[in-house]
């Protein structure tokens, strides 16, 4: 290998580490980017909170077992620039939702936000925070 | 192999450059400068002296380079514990045990320059004498004198050091020193001392744009000063809000999401 095919390499290895979605407040190496599961579920809790909000739901698994989730989204302030637009009514216990995360590496059920879709179809993303190459 | 692989290896690099954050807010950088001068003439002209409204930039892991880090600096980036994956230091994903990041551990203030290297909005406003910046991270506020008053030789440290600015053209140029070595310039960890003196430029390059350089020196940390350039959006339409980081928040953060994340 020459000596450009190293740098080229190293460029693409040096700017794909600084262009995964990440965190302001904490780091996101915790989590598996390259799966993105997406259930039908149901809100358990919604935390509207600093510095990052949590969104605990339920749902069944493809064996009928219960699944307990807890997954992290962005700050209140950075959603509703988002379209969150009913802040800490935005989801509420016992909503009926189809939710997309990505899991974190180690096995437990927590994870971060891909995106929510309501019943009505009204879809809840972190936009903002994506296009800004920050999460 | 060097034709079979420079191909993809090229398209790779391309694509990265495309979505990387921070070659892409040069890249708007550049591409404003071209719309300002090709909209000069038609636009109305927008005051280069007014900064005021809500700015934002991207989210920046690393701004500091190793190679200029003296061994001091380098020994303490090395120290740190963070769950930003960052060269080979290893991983902590720990909220408060072993993570030594400030605004993990305990809720500090980003501070200056850190705050900057967020996602986070800040608002500028322009009083008699003085600027005042309203970073919504953390809710912390900044004063930048303009009235022609002489640095001071040793402040209090403090989170934002203290600030002095004056025009040269269309530029503001702000010298602040006075930090209490708390914070870190950036989210990968390299240090802020109390013997950093940092100069920001600020520079409206149109209407929606601003240019902020910043310029590092810090003969403890670094072997020769650094300079890092990006540009700001404006967000007219944005409020600063509330965002207030307590311990409690922070438990209950830490408890119900970073602590199994980061169980081995």
């Amino acid at each position: 290998m020459n000596i450009i095919s190293k740098v080229v390499i190293g460029m693409a290895v040096g700017l794909l580490a600084v262009s995964v979605p990440l965190s302001a407040h904490h780091g996101t190496a915790a989590y598996d980017y390259s799966k993105t599961f997406t259930e039908k579920a149901t809100i358990a809790n919604f935390n509207w909170a600093n510095p990052h909000c949590q969104i605990e739901f339920d749902f069944k698994d493809e064996n009928g077992a219960a699944q307990h989730w807890n997954v992290e989204a962005f700050n209140p302030a950075m959603l509703r620039r988002d379209g969150w637009t009913n802040g800490r009514e935005s989801l509420k216990p016992g909503d009926e939702v189809t939710i997309s995360f990505h899991p974190a590496k180690n096995g437990m059920k927590v994870g971060i936000l891909d995106k929510v879709v309501l019943a009505d179809g009204t879809v809840l993303k972190q936009r903002v925070a994506q296009s800004q190459g920050g999460y | 192999m060097r034709n079979r692989f420079m191909g993809p290896m090229l398209v790779v690099a391309t694509a990265v450059l495309v979505f990387s954050p921070r070659l892409a807010a040069q890249g708007a950088g550049q591409e404003s400068k071209g719309m300002a001068q090709a909209t000069a003439k038609s636009a109305p002209s927008v005051d280069l002296h007014d900064l005021s409204g809500v700015w934002m930039g991207n989210y920046n892991e690393s701004i500091i380079p190793n190679d200029i880090l003296t061994p001091w600096g380098l020994e303490k980036f090395n120290s740190q514990k963070t769950e930003r994956a960052v060269g080979n230091r290893p991983i902590i994903y720990d909220g408060e045990k072993n993570n030594t990041d400030p605004i993990v551990k305990g809720c500090d203030p980003p501070g200056v320059p850190r705050v900057y290297f967020h996602a986070r909005p800040f608002e500028i406003m322009k009083i008699p004498g003085r600027f005042i910046f309203h970073y919504e991270e953390y809710n912390t506020f900044r004063e930048i004198w303009t009235d022609g008053r002489e640095i001071p030789k040793d402040p209090d440290p403090s989170w934002n050091g203290y600030s002095v600015g004056h025009w040269q053209g269309d530029t503001l140029v702000v010298d602040t020193v006075g930090f209490n070595g708390k914070t870190w310039v950036d989210n990968a960890g390299h240090a802020v001392t109390e013997s950093m003196h940092l100069t920001e430029r600020f520079r409206r390059i149109d209407h929606d744009h601003m240019a902020i350089d910043f310029t590092f020196e810090d003969p403890k940390a670094l072997i020769q000063p650094f300079t890092y350039k990006r540009v700001y959006t404006l967000h007219p339409d944005w409020e600063i809000t509330e965002y207030i980081c307590t311990i409690e928040d922070k438990e209950n953060f830490y408890n119900g999401i970073m602590a199994p994340a980061g169980k081995p």
